[in-house]
Formats: C-alpha cells, structure tokens, sequence
C-alpha cells in the first residue's frame, strides 16, 4: 500500500509516516500544495492524506484539481476545524472523509483501512477475523455465519476495534472515535467499557472464547 | 420620578408663578386706574360745585341729580354744613372729615361703613361698603363728596374671582398639556429602552433605529456606535479563543501521535508506560476542553448569525432523546440506576441542528448519571403542552444547595469540586446545553433540593 501525506508541520508529517509504516504502508511525504500536486500526477498512490490549512494553496484546491484531472486516489482530510465548520465542503468536493485535529493513531488507521476498503470494490467491504465477519458497507457482524445483532455504538467500537487489528487500542481514543473530543473524555471511556461488556456478553451466546482481550491499563485489542 | 413627570411638574411650576405674577399685575393695575378714576372724578365734582356756589353764590342746578349718586356736603369757613344732599342727610355715619383736616387743600380718604343703616343700598348682600370721601378747601368754605364703592368693589371682586378661578383651571390645562407634549416628546426613549433591552452579548449586530435627527437621534447614534465598538471588541475576544484554541490543536496532534508511536513502538518499562498512560489521558483531557471551548464559541457564532439559524432543519426530538436514551439505558443498567422513561410516541418537531441537539441531551443525561448514586432513580419525561415541547430529566442524589444553583450554567462553573476532579468535568457541560438551548430559542431551568433530587427542564418551541 501507498501513501502520501501532504502537511506542512513537518514533525506531524513525520509522526503520520511513522504510524502508517507501522502499518506496513510505504509512504511519501510532502510539505506544499504544488509539489503534492506534481508527486499525484507522477505517482500511484492508493490513499491521499491532505491537510487543509498548507502554505501555498488550500486542500480544497488541490482535492479539486486532482479529482478534474480524473485521478480517482481516496483523499483523507486532515482539519483543525469543528466538524461543525467547515463539515459539508470537502465531502461535498469529494473527499472520502475528514479526520480532526488532534486525533489518535488508531483513529486515523481505521480511517485508512476504512477508506481504501470502501474505494476498492464490493469484495473488500468484508473483513475476516477469525470467525468474525464485519460488512463495513451495511454494518453487519456476523459469527461463524449467524448474524450477531449490536446496537450500533457496539458496532462502531467493534469496527473500530477490527480496523486496528493486532494493535490495542486505548478506551479514551475508543470514546473519541465514538463520541468525538467535545465529550466529557473520562465519563465516555468508562461507558466504552460498559459497551464491551456487553459485547462480550452478546457474544458469549456464539463461543466460549471471547473476541475482545483487555489491555490491563490501556485499553482493549480484538483477537 | 420619570423624567416626563419632572418635566410635567417644573413646567407647571413655573406656568403658575408666571400665571399668579400676571393677574397679580393685572389687578394692581385695574385697582389704581379705577381708583384713580373715581377720585379725579370726585376731585373735579366737588371743583365745579365749589365754584358755583363759592363763586357764583348759587348751588349748581344738577345738584339734585348728583344727590342721588354723590354724598354731598358742604361746609362754611368756619365748618357750619351750608348743605347736605339727599343721601348725605341720610348717611349721618359718614364722620365730618372736612372738619379735622386743616392745612392740606384736598385729601382723599376711604371709610368702612355698616350699611345695614341704609336700606336702599341692599342691606342683605353685606354688612359693609367703602366710601371713597373727597375733601376740598376753598377760600371760603370746605366741599366733601363722597361715593359708595359698592359697585366697584363688587367688579373688583369679580375680577378677583376670575382670577381665582381661572389660574386652577389653567394650571391644570397647562399640566395635561405639558403631559401630553413630553409623553409625545419622550416615546421614542420607551423604543430605545425597548429595543437595548433586547440587545446582549448574543445579538450585539442589533442596532436602534434612528427616527429622527433630534437629540434622540443623536443619542440612538451614539448608543449604535457604542455597540459598533462593542461588538468588534466581542467578535475579537471570542475570534482570540477560537484562534488560540486552534493553533493549541495542531501541536497537540503533535504530542499526542509522538506519544503514542514511543508508547506502541518503543521499548519502554511497565513503570514508565504507566507514567505516560497518565500524560496520554491528561492530553485527552486538554483536547477536550480546547474542543468544548471550540464548541462554545461555534455556538456564540451561530447565534450571533440569524442566516444560519434561519438554515435550521426541522428535527424530530422524539427520535433524538430515543438515541440518547437507549444508550444510557445500558450506563443506568451498569450502575444499578433505576431508569423511568416517560416519552411521548408521536414525533415532536423543532427547527434546529439535530447534531446539537444530541449533544445538549447527551450532557443532561450524563450529568444525571455522574450526579445518582448507585442504585438510584432517574425519570425523564417529554410532552407536548401548549404549542411547546417539554423535556425533564429528575435524578435523586446530593441536589444542589440554593446558593450554587444561580451559577451552575456558568462557564467553568463547577458546583461540586471534588466530584467534578473524580467524573473529570471541565465545567463546560451545563454551559454548553444552556448555549444549545438558547440558540434554539428554548430555555432551560433547573431545580433541586439538598439531599434529595435535581432536575433540569427545558422547553421549545413547537414547528408546525
């Protein structure tokens, strides 16, 4: 996998290739709007991370002139802005998704999962784990092909979980991914644990062995 | 005193000294010129019956038509009454004065006289009439003459009561009228006094209408460019926040992603990872604080742009406390709280942001969590009632003491300190709902009693 990271604070930039060559993705970094545009038009990538605010040019410039020239890359927003602000204009030029500044790693992993699943095909929509089957698209869980029914806040913290594989992940970025940062942090973490707690319970109807392992002190991690 | 009273009051005051100095004038005038009259006359009826008998030795052939109006007496050089006319013989009160009087030539005198003695001036209306008295020397004998005031003294005393009169009913004119105009003058204050009322720190972009290019005017000038200034000066703190609260959230990615590559990559001991769990959940914490502060503001800006509002979709509150509830359900369940949920079925619209929205009742429901002991009770309600929609949440616990009750929606206000350290509140929660609550043009109130319960009710306005 393949990814460009386009942010002008050069040690975020470095941060963000850092986190995504954990995940095995090969990345190239770039720190203004028109060599970013250059790098897109020479080179494959299979998803785009843009930051809004760049020095030259704004995201949303870029994002329109990649998408004129009919190159189809997923793009990622990266904004210091409230949803609130600035939420409809880029979904609304085409990019794939926003993440808001600051945000978690395993945050903009699954972000990133997400987005290359989605952009590529019908197939890619399902993700395996074991006997655990997740429809990314329709939100479906399946266990050992009978459907498990969650509300849709287990979902989330379970498709969180699965786009983050191999990696614990913490019950504050958990919160975060569900509730957003504007949230009392500590009363949602503690309710993140109430969830999983029925998951597993949820689950335990299916298999003795359970799907969700506790990180003592941190946080949780699928099995 | 409203300044139209004290207007009313000192315009009057004046208009009735004015008034009082006028007729006083008046009176003192009309008293000399007629009193003036009568004694010339007086003076030049006794000059002409002088000469006549004086120098003509005969009386004047109208004397007789004169006894009938003038109290004629007159005397010889040594003050023996030569002749008295019909009315002087009758009037024996009116004193001799000729007699006492010795080097002047004339003198002018006026007595009081009881006149119930003379039956032909009308002894029923008054007791008492003036004679004006004129008394003359001649070479060779005295003249007094003397005229009854009656008639004079009662136009007098008419004009008197004119006056007396008048000067009431004018004053009180004066005063309806003066009433009227600074009522008139003074009703486009009652509209600038209306509309600043009105105006606060959510709608400083409101400005008075200028009527009129009077001193009201001017005033309702100055008031626009006061609040000119006051707005830049609120846009520019509330621009700082938002801006400060910005550049904070590139460096907090920052640290936090730089943290979280040491914490998964790195090799670290257990004693340290346990130090940078704490560093990583207190990062948490700043984000959410610099993110409520963020919200805040977005909020302020909402408000502060009546196009956005006007933007506002209609939104089903039913469905939005239903979300809600339905999560909290499992938190109540986890922490043995008894839940009551009393939600009308039928769809309840308002116009709003429905992303808002869920965040307002989000933090009431969490706040009723955080605040029940274990094992208690929470009740929500909403209905409908009078083209308004009512919500209720009530949860038993600690309540809330009288005092700390006005503050609890204040900024970074907390109520409990040492709970709020535990439940990690920033003191934002319950300012955010009432920000939410009011952009939405609803309002929200709260109740409580120590030791037994709180509850927080909110109403909206129906959209049709």
């Amino acid at each position: 996998m393949r990814a460009l990271i386009v942010e002008d604070e050069k040690n975020l930039a470095k941060e963000l290739k850092k986190i995504l060559e954990n995940e095995k993705f090969s990345v190239s970094l770039e720190f203004n709007g028109e060599k970013a545009i250059d790098k897109i038009l020479g080179e494959q990538f299979d998803i785009i991370i843009l930051d809004i605010m760049l020095p030259d040019m704004d995201g949303f410039e870029i994002l329109k002139f990649i998408r004129e020239e009919e190159i189809k890359t997923p793009v990622l927003f990266l904004t210091a802005k409230s949803a609130l602000e600035d939420r409809v204009k880029g979904l609304d030029l085409g990019a794939d998704d926003y993440i808001i500044k600051p945000f978690s790693s395993s945050e903009l992993i699954a972000r990133v999962r997400a987005i290359i699943r989605r952009v590529s095909g019908e197939r890619s929509n399902i993700i395996n784990i074991g006997k655990l089957k997740l429809n990314i698209k329709t939100k479906e869980i399946f266990f050992n092909y009978r459907p498990v029914n969650l509300t849709p806040k287990e979902y989330s913290i379970l498709e969180f979980l699965i786009l983050n594989k191999e990696k614990p992940v913490s019950k504050y970025d958990i919160a975060e991914h569900i509730w957003g940062d504007s949230y009392d942090i500590l009363s949602t973490s503690n309710f993140v644990e109430v969830h999983i707690k029925n998951i597993r319970k949820k689950f335990l109807k299916y298999s003795k062995k359970q799907v969700i392992e506790t990180v003592r002190g941190f946080g949780y991690k699928i099995i | 005193m409203s300044i139209k009273f004290k207007i009313t009051l000192l315009f009057t005051i004046f208009s009735l000294i004015i008034l009082i100095l006028f007729s006083g004038f008046i009176l003192i005038r009309s008293y000399f010129l007629i009193y003036g009259t009568i004694d010339n006359n007086l003076e030049h009826l006794s000059e002409e019956i002088g000469k006549s008998i004086f120098n003509n030795k005969h009386l004047p052939e109208d004397i007789e038509i004169l006894g009938n109006r003038y109290w004629i007496t007159i005397y010889s050089e040594k003050k023996n009454v030569i002749y008295k006319s019909f009315l002087a013989k009758k009037l024996t009160k009116i004193p001799d004065l000729c007699k006492s009087f010795r080097n002047q030539n004339k003198e002018t005198f006026e007595i009081k006289v009881n006149k119930k003695k003379f039956r032909y001036l009308d002894p029923d209306k008054r007791h008492e009439v003036s004679f004006r008295i004129f008394c003359k020397k001649f070479p060779k004998g005295y003249i007094q003459i003397a005229y009854p005031m009656e008639s004079t003294e009662e136009s007098f005393q008419n004009l008197l009561g004119v006056v007396a009169w008048g000067i009431p009913i004018f004053i009180i004119l004066i005063a309806i009228l003066g009433y009227y105009f600074s009522y008139k003058t003074l009703l486009p204050v009652n509209d600038i006094i209306k509309k600043a009322k009105y105006i606060s720190d959510k709608n400083l972009n409101i400005r008075l209408p200028i009527q009129s290019k009077d001193e009201l005017g001017k005033l309702c000038n100055t008031l626009n460019d006061l609040f000119e200034r006051l707005e830049k000066a609120f846009k520019k703190q509330k621009d700082f926040t938002a801006n400060v609260s910005h550049e904070l959230k590139t460096p907090l990615s920052m640290i936090k992603l730089s943290l979280e590559n040491i914490y998964n990559n790195g090799n670290i001991t257990d004693k340290d990872k346990e130090l940078m769990d704490n560093v990583i959940s207190n990062i948490s914490m700043l984000q959410n604080l610099i993110s409520k502060l963020l919200l805040l503001s977005q909020i302020d800006y909402m408000h502060g742009n009546p196009e956005i509002i006007s933007k506002f979709k209609k939104i089903d509150l039913t469905k939005i406390i239903e979300t809600v509830a339905n999560d909290f359900e499992d938190y109540f369940e986890n922490k043995n709280i008894k839940f009551i949920k009393n939600i009308e079925k039928r769809k309840n619209f308002i116009k709003g942001d429905a992303e808002l929205i869920e965040k307002m009742f989000f933090n009431l429901f969490l706040n009723a969590h955080n605040y029940t002991p274990a094992n208690g009770v929470i009740e929500v309600k909403l209905h409908k009632k009078y083209g308004k929609i009512f919500f209720h949440i009530k949860n038993n616990g600690k309540g809330i003491s009288e005092k700390k009750l006005p503050y609890i929606f204040d900024r970074f206000y907390r109520a409990d300190k040492s709970r709020s350290r535990e439940t990690g509140s920033t003191g934002l929660g319950l300012a955010i709902c009432k920000s939410i609550v009011e952009l939405h043009n609803g309002k929200i109130t709260v109740k409580s009693r120590i030791n037994s319960f709180t509850e927080f009710q909110i109403f909206f306005n129906v959209d049709t």
